[in-house]
C-alpha cells in the first residue's frame, strides 16, 4: 500500500466512525454556508409554493413528532430521505428512508405507501431482486400502487427483464401520463435503440415537471437527463443548454456541474472541463466523474493528479458494503478502461453478472474479458449486450474493438463507424482512439 | 490548474467529509434513479361542497378541492389540459343537465394561471358554451349572470382522523381525536351562482377530466374511500352516478354488512348513499345531507348512519377558520 493510500484510508475510516456515533452532525447538519444556497435556490426558481426537499424533511420530522403513531408522515419523511439521497448523491440518506420506512411498518404493517417506498428504496440500493418481490406483493394488492408499479419496471429493467419491465411501463404509463414515467419510458426505447422517441419522451417529462411547477433538484433532474440524451446522441449544443437550465434550477448541482465538463471536454476546452469536474467531485466525490476527472488530467499531462483521482475511485468503490454493492459494475468498468487490475474486473464483472443480466452488465464482462485477451468470450458477451439493439456509442466502441482483436477488420470497421456516427465525442479516453484505429483501418483497406 | 498537493487534498477531503459536504455517493451511473411516480394531485379530487351562499341566501357555492397536501404532496396550480367540470343534475335523474368547466393556462413564470369558466350545453346554460368568467388564478372572478369564481390556494376545509380509520377505525383514543388535516393546504375552485341559474332541488358531483377521460369524480365524503375495495377504486373514479347502483351496490351493501348493518338496513344505506350525488336544496341552509357546508361534520355523521350509531365519531371538528364571505375558505397555512 502506498502512503498516499494508508492516509486516504485511516481518513476515510476515521471519518466513517465518527460519522457513525454522530450521524446527524456528519451529514443532515451542513455548515450554514452549504445549506443557504439551495433554500435560496429553492425561492427564487419557479417553485410556485412547492416545499424543498429539506423543508420537507422539518415538515413530516415535526408532524410526526407531534403524534407517534403517525406511519403517514413517518412515510413521507422516508420518502422525502430518498428524494434527498438522490438530491445529494449521498447513500446514508437511504439507509435512512429503509430504517424510518422499516420503524413505520411497526406502527402500521399493511400501508401500501410505506411498502411500495420501502421497495423504492431497496432499488436504489441496487437490491433489484428484494425491490421486485416487494413492489409485486404490493402491486398485487393494490392495482393502484403506482410507485409500486414503478419498481417493478424499474428492477425487471435493471435485472435485464426487459420485456416484463416493458410491460411494467406500459401500464403505468396508461395510469399515470406524468414527468417520472414519461422518464422511464425515455429510458426504455433509448435501450431498444430509438433515440429520437427517447428525446421525444424526456422533452415531454422537462415539459410536464415544468407545468407542474416542480424547482429545485426535482426541475434539475429531468433537465440533466434530457442532456444526457442530447450528449449521447452528438447533439453538445442542445445538451449544454440543458445542463446549465439544471444548473440554474438547482445551485451547485453535481450532476449538471460533470454534464458540463463532459460538454467542455467534447468541445476540447480542458481547463474549464476539469473545473467542473472538481467542483462536481467537491460536492460528490461520485466514482465515474472522478475517473473522468483523471482522464482529463492524463491527457493535459498531469499524471500525478490523474492518479489521486484514480485511487479515490478505488476507495470510493470499496469503501463500504453498500457501496461495493452499488459501484461494482462501474468498478469493473474503470479497471477496464484504464488497464488496471483487469483480472479483478473481469470478477467483479462476472460476479455481477450472476445477479443482475442486463445488456450494461454483458458489456462490462465483454469489456473485461478483452482486456484480459479472452478475444472469443468477449465477442459472445458483446452480442448479448448488443441484442436490443441499443444506440449507445460505448457499446459499438467496445464491440468494435473486440472484432478488431478477433482480426475481423471489416466488422471492426461497421462497429466503430458507427460508435462515431452516434456521438463522435462519446468518451474522453477513447473517441479520439475510435478515430484513429477506424483510419488505420481505412488506410489498411486502400493498401 | 494550479497544482494542489496530495496532502492537500486528502485534508480537504477529510475535512469536507466531516462537515458533511461531501457526502458518500449514491449514484450509480449505470441506471436512473428517477423521481417516485405519484398520483396527479393536480386531477385528484379531494373534497366537494354545495352550500347556501351564507352572505347571500340566493346564491349557491359549488367548491372542490385538488391537491391534496398542496405544496408538499401536491403541486399548488391547475393541470392546464385538464377540465374542471361540476355537472349538476336538475331533475333527479342522475344525469347531468349542466356541467360548469373550469379551465386553466399553463402557469406564467410566477405560478399565475389564466382561469376559464364555461358552461354546456347551450340549449341549457342561455348563451351556453360560451365563456361565463375569465381571469387569473389567486383573484375574484365575475361571473356573467352573476356570480363570483375563484382558483387558488387554501387551507384545507376537511378534517378527520385519517390516522385513527387507518388504524382499525379507532376512534377517540382516550376522548380525542387528531385531525390530520390540520395545517395543510389544498388548491380549491371556488364557485358561487345565483341558484335561479342551478334550480331548485339539484344533484352535484365533481369530476376532473384529461384528454377526454375521466379521471376522477367525487360527490358525498369518502364514498370511494370507505366502500370501494382497492381493486375497484378506479372503476369507480372512471364511473358516472347513473351506473353507480348497477356497479357498485353489491360493494357498498357489502361494506355495510360488514360494519354490522343487518340486510335491510344494508339495502336501505346503499340507496341513500349511491348514486354518488350530493343532492342539494337550493333554497335551504341545512347542513348535510342537505349539500355539504365547509363546517359540516360529515365524517360523524357518515360513520353514524353507517355503523348504526355504534360509531358516533371520530371526535374532531374543525380548526379552520372560515369566513361568510367569499371565498369563505380560510387562507393557506
Amino acid at each position: 500500500m502506498s502512503q498516499r493510500r494508508a492516509i486516504l484510508l485511516i481518513v476515510i475510516s476515521v471519518l466513517m466512525i465518527v460519522g457513525s456515533y454522530v450521524p446527524n452532525a456528519s451529514r443532515t447538519v451542513s455548515s450554514p454556508a452549504s445549506s443557504e444556497p439551495s433554500i435560496n435556490i429553492d425561492a427564487s426558481s419557479p417553485g410556485f409554493g412547492m416545499k424543498g426537499t429539506d423543508e420537507l424533511i422539518v415538515f413530516w420530522k415535526e408532524r410526526f413528532e407531534r403524534d407517534p403513531r403517525d406511519f403517514i408522515s413517518l412515510t413521507h419523511l422516508a420518502e422525502s430521505h430518498i428524494r434527498k439521497g438522490r438530491e445529494t448523491g449521498d447513500v446514508s440518506e437511504y439507509q435512512k428512508a429503509e430504517a424510518i420506512l422499516r420503524n413505520s411498518l411497526k406502527i402500521n404493517a399493511s400501508y401500501e405507501p410505506t411498502l411500495a417506498y420501502l421497495s423504492a428504496a431497496l432499488f436504489v440500493q441496487h437490491d433489484f431482486s428484494g425491490a421486485l418481490e416487494l413492489a409485486n406483493r404490493v402491486y398485487n394488492a393494490d392495482p393502484r400502487a403506482l410507485q409500486a408499479l414503478a419498481t417493478i419496471g424499474d428492477a425487471q429493467l435493471e435485472l435485464g427483464h426487459y420485456a416484463e419491465a416493458e410491460v411494467a411501463y406500459e401500464k403505468l404509463g396508461e395510469k399515470s401520463p406524468s414527468a417520472p414515467v414519461y422518464t422511464r419510458l425515455a429510458r426504455l426505447v433509448w435501450l431498444h435503440g430509438k433515440p429520437t422517441e427517447a428525446l421525444n419522451w424526456m422533452q415531454q417529462a422537462v415539459e410536464d415537471s415544468d407545468e407542474m411547477g416542480l424547482s429545485g433538484e426535482n426541475s434539475a433532474w429531468y433537465h440533466f437527463q434530457l442532456g444526457e440524451l442530447y450528449f449521447n446522441t452528438g447533439q453538445l449544443e442542445q445538451a449544454d443548454t440543458q445542463y446549465a437550465a439544471a444548473l440554474k434550477a438547482f445551485d451547485n448541482y453535481y450532476l449538471a456541474l460533470a454534464g458540463l465538463g463532459k460538454v467542455r471536454a467534447a468541445e476540447g476546452k480542458y481547463d474549464q472541463a476539469i473545473e467542473y469536474y472538481q467542483r462536481a467531485v467537491n460536492i460528490v466525490p461520485q466514482p465515474d466523474f472522478l475517473a473522468a476527472l483523471g482522464d482529463l488530467y492524463m491527457m493535459t499531462g498531469q499524471p500525478g493528479q490523474a492518479e489521486i483521482q484514480y485511487e479515490t475511485v478505488e476507495y470510493i468503490g470499496t469503501l463500504a458494503a453498500l457501496n461495493e454493492q452499488i459501484y461494482n459494475r462501474q468498478l469493473a468498468n474503470f479497471y477496464s478502461d484504464h488497464n488496471m487490475k483487469v483480472e479483478e474486473a473481469l470478477e467483479l464483472a462476472l460476479a455481477e453478472l450472476e445477479s443482475r443480466k442486463d445488456i450494461y452488465g454483458y458489456d462490462a464482462a465483454a469489456w473485461a474479458h478483452y482486456k484480459n485477451e479472452n478475444y472469443e468470450e468477449a465477442q459472445a458477451f458483446m452480442e448479448q449486450a448488443l441484442a436490443l439493439g441499443t444506440r449507445d456509442a460505448n457499446l459499438y466502441y467496445h464491440a468494435g474493438m473486440i472484432a478488431l482483436a478477433l482480426d475481423d477488420k471489416a466488422q471492426a470497421r461497421t462497429y466503430l463507424d458507427e460508435a462515431l456516427a452516434i456521438n463522435p465525442h462519446f468518451s474522453i479516453l477513447f473517441a479520439d482512439e475510435a478515430r484513429e484505429t477506424l483510419r488505420t483501418l481505412q488506410n489498411a483497406a486502400v493498401k | 490548474m494550479k497544482k494542489i498537493s496530495t496532502v492537500a487534498l486528502y485534508s480537504f477531503l477529510a475535512l469536507a467529509l466531516a462537515f458533511g459536504l461531501v457526502a458518500l455517493p449514491a449514484r450509480a451511473a449505470d441506471h436512473l434513479d428517477a423521481p417516485l411516480v405519484k398520483t396527479d394531485g393536480r386531477l385528484d379530487i379531494n373534497d366537494v361542497y354545495a352550500f347556501q351562499s351564507p352572505s347571500n341566501a340566493a346564491n349557491t357555492v359549488l367548491i372542490m378541492t385538488v391537491n391534496p397536501v398542496s405544496g408538499v404532496l401536491s403541486p399548488t396550480t391547475f393541470h392546464p389540459s385538464a377540465s374542471y367540470d361540476f355537472k349538476v343534475d336538475t331533475n333527479g335523474d342522475a344525469r347531468e343537465d349542466m356541467t360548469y368547466k373550469v379551465t386553466f393556462s399553463a402557469p406564467n413564470g410566477s405560478g399565475a394561471q389564466a382561469v376559464t369558466l364555461r358552461c354546456v350545453p347551450a340549449s341549457r346554460c342561455g348563451g351556453g358554451g360560451a365563456v361565463l368568467a375569465s381571469g387569473w388564478t389567486d383573484t375574484n372572478i365575475a361571473v356573467r349572470g352573476g356570480g363570483t369564481l375563484r382558483a387558488d390556494l387554501f387551507d384545507d376545509p376537511f378534517f378527520f382522523d385519517l390516522l385513527a380509520f387507518r388504524d382499525g377505525l379507532a376512534f377517540c383514543p382516550g376522548g380525542v381525536g387528531t385531525n390530520f388535516f390540520a395545517g395543510l393546504n389544498v388548491t380549491a375552485i371556488v364557485l358561487e351562482l345565483p341558484s335561479s341559474m342551478l334550480g331548485g332541488n339539484i344533484g352535484v358531483w365533481a369530476r376532473t377530466e384529461l384528454n377526454s377521460q375521466q379521471i376522477d369524480r367525487m360527490a358525498r365524503p369518502a364514498i370511494n374511500t370507505v366502500f370501494i375495495p382497492a381493486d375497484k377504486k378506479d372503476a369507480f373514479n372512471f364511473g358516472i352516478p347513473r351506473h353507480d347502483q348497477r356497479d357498485f351496490r353489491g360493494n357498498v351493501v357489502g361494506t355495510l354488512l360488514a360494519l354490522g348493518n343487518d340486510q335491510a338496513t344494508a339495502d336501505f344505506l346503499a340507496d341513500i348513499l349511491l348514486p354518488d350525488i350530493l343532492t342539494v336544496n337550493t333554497a335551504s341552509s341545512a347542513p348535510f345531507l342537505n349539500g355539504r357546508a365547509l363546517a359540516n361534520d360529515v365524517i360523524d355523521a357518515e360513520l353514524s348512519i353507517i355503523s348504526g350509531g355504534a360509531i358516533p365519531g371520530d371526535c374532531v371538528a374543525t380548526d379552520s377558520a372560515f369566513t361568510t364571505t367569499f371565498p369563505y375558505l380560510a387562507p393557506p397555512n
